[in-house]
């Protein structure tokens, strides 16, 4: 072999092993950057929102949430669709209760750590958002009237109520509380015109009503609380070992996933912190589907015209009133959505906001090769940055992600509680 | 009494050495560290930095102080209906936002100085500000680099 011959022999072997080391760079130990990456996922969150407050309220919560009494018809509750065992979802792209919900069921698990609650934000409270859910007409279909006439009308649910807030308002008087009634309701329709009817100190005092429900519905709430994943485990383990080696429950794929979760891939700009969501709203350029959904538009815009905001007089002081001071114009989120929290992700499918993706694979697959189609608003460049990815990435993603469920609730927490009578 | 007349020196370098915005006095718009001061683009306003958090909060609501002066005015600071402000991530753009803020900051003048609340910023990263200043000098435009946040 002739010295130049020699010469690039030589350069091709350094090259090949430079270009393939024993292991490859994602199977090899986790960098300083990628740990600190890590550990910022597995932060414990702020406690002090799942902080174990009033158990009567959060026993009259759980009462609640499993009460087809809140539905107008009385044929659904909030369990209809957020099933326990169902990782508080549905499994349906978009729930089907008193009408066909026009976004996807989200988990409630871990929901109290929610900056924003909905889809679209439009309540700033986890109690505010139940009250949305009731007077939806896709979703219980009640009216605030109905609903508190509910109350008084069955024994068990007026003491209950009344043990833990005080007495109800005289809604015996039909002439000052009519049957049915509520600002939401279509406007000219008997319901819009009886609520309007009424005076300001009895709206005050029905609006009061639903209040307490959302606060009681809220103290259960805060007790679905997990933060026990085998990826929250493997990231234990790696802060004390950056080369921790794969095993069943983390396996090589799930660990070159997670640093392509942290690196390449980008996922961390979005899907931060402990909950795997930076609680923001972001526009992905979603080819219109069944309907226009204008995202934050349409919940920045609920939530100025909402009553029971931060910013309300039914506000105590669990609320943020002041970052209502800095809300954005409406219209520079249309289109926009929160970004949803990844733990349980496995547990959720369908994804997105109209589960217009049935696998994991699919939404990660999205993120590469977005659809055309007419959408609303502006795409979001920080799209851009995310890189093509083999299958064999994308699988590894999946396999990280599959990583993020959580151990089972008790029951305890999980159905209807014992006695039966709230 | 000797002592005594050395703390006021004391104090001056140790703050020139403990701030990050006087070793960075000279302006510049460096990725890792907040300018302390930048010249508009048609060099007609020079806009000090004059308290930012350190480092930024993510996800939190937070406040700068900014000095904002015409360039042959030094020592008459523009009020708030002169000055406007946006924030926003490039992403590597040369121009414009790859995405802005979810806040709509709240500017008033406090002192002599521009403060602006309601800032928000939702990702890490390097985030620009835009400073819109309409003064006697005419209409012009800063940027500053704030990179979002620690770690």
């Amino acid at each position: 072999m002739s010295g130049p011959c020699k010469g690039a022999a030589l350069i091709a072997t350094l090259a090949l092993t430079v270009a393939a080391p024993l292991h490859g760079a994602d199977d090899g130990p986790f960098t300083d950057a990628e740990r600190a990456a890590v550990r910022s996922l597995a932060v414990p969150p702020d406690a002090s929102k799942t902080e174990a407050g009033s158990t009567e309220l959060a026993e009259f919560g759980q009462h609640l949430f499993f009460d087809r009494r809140l539905s107008g018809d009385g044929r659904f509750s909030c369990a209809s669709c957020h099933k326990p065992e169902q990782a508080f979802t549905d499994g349906l792209a978009l729930p089907e209760a008193a009408g066909r919900g026009t976004r996807n069921t989200p988990t409630l698990i871990n929901v109290a750590h929610n900056r924003w609650f909905q889809w679209d934000g439009a309540a700033d409270s986890l109690w505010s958002q139940m009250l949305l859910v009731v007077e939806n007409p896709r979703e219980l279909d009640n009216d605030r009237l109905n609903l508190a006439h509910t109350l008084y009308r069955h024994p068990d649910l007026r003491a209950a109520y009344q043990r833990r807030f005080g007495p109800l308002p005289p809604l015996a008087e039909q002439e000052r509380f009519p049957a049915h009634g509520s600002p939401q309701a279509e406007a000219g329709s008997p319901e819009a015109r009886a609520w309007q009817r009424m005076t300001p100190a009895d709206q005050d005092a029905v609006n009061r009503v639903m209040a307490n429900l959302g606060r009681a519905l809220a103290a259960w709430q805060r007790r679905l609380v997990r933060y026990d994943s085998r990826f929250d485990r493997f990231a234990a383990v790696l802060a004390d070992d950056p080369d921790p080696p794969p095993d069943q429950a983390f396996p090589a794929a799930a660990r070159r996933g997670l640093k392509l979760f942290v690196g390449e891939a980008q996922c961390t700009l979005c899907h931060s912190g402990p909950d795997f969501s930076n609680q923001a709203f972001h526009n992905l350029g979603l080819p219109i589907k069944e309907h226009e959904d204008t995202g934050r538009e349409q919940g920045l815009r609920r939530l100025a015209a909402s009553p029971f905001s931060a910013a309300g007089p039914y506000a105590q002081d669990e609320g943020d009133a002041g970052r209502l001071r800095f809300l954005p114009p409406p219209e520079r989120l249309r289109g926009a959505f929160k970004t949803p929290s990844l733990r349980n992700v496995a547990r959720t499918a369908p994804y997105f906001h109209d589960g217009r993706f049935a696998t994991l694979e699919e939404a990660v697959r999205f993120y590469l090769e977005p659809p055309e189609g007419e959408t609303l608003g502006e795409r979001e460049a920080t799209l851009d940055l995310i890189p093509d990815l083999s299958d064999r990435q994308v699988a590894d993603l999946v396999a990280f992600l599959k990583t993020l469920d959580s151990a089972p609730l008790p029951e305890t927490v999980t159905t209807p509680p014992e006695p039966r009578s709230p | 009494m000797i002592t005594a007349r050395y703390i006021p020196l004391f104090t001056l370098l140790f703050s020139l050495i403990g701030s990050p915005l006087a070793l960075a006095a000279g302006g510049g718009d460096v990725a890792g560290a907040v300018p302390a001061q930048v010249l508009s683009e048609q060099g007609r306003y020079r806009v000090e930095v004059r308290q930012v958090p350190e480092p930024l909060p993510e996800g939190e609501h937070f406040s700068v102080s900014l000095r904002v002066a015409g360039i042959d005015n030094p020592d008459q600071p523009l009020g708030a209906d002169a000055v406007s402000v946006q924030a926003g991530m490039r992403h590597g753009r040369e121009e414009g936002f790859a995405h802005g803020m979810q806040s709509e900051p709240v500017v008033s003048a406090r002192d002599g100085l521009i403060v602006v609340e309601g800032l928000y910023f939702h990702m890490g990263g390097a985030w620009t500000l835009q400073v819109t200043i309409d003064g006697d000098d005419g209409k012009d435009q800063a940027w500053l680099t704030l990179p979002c946040c620690g770690g």
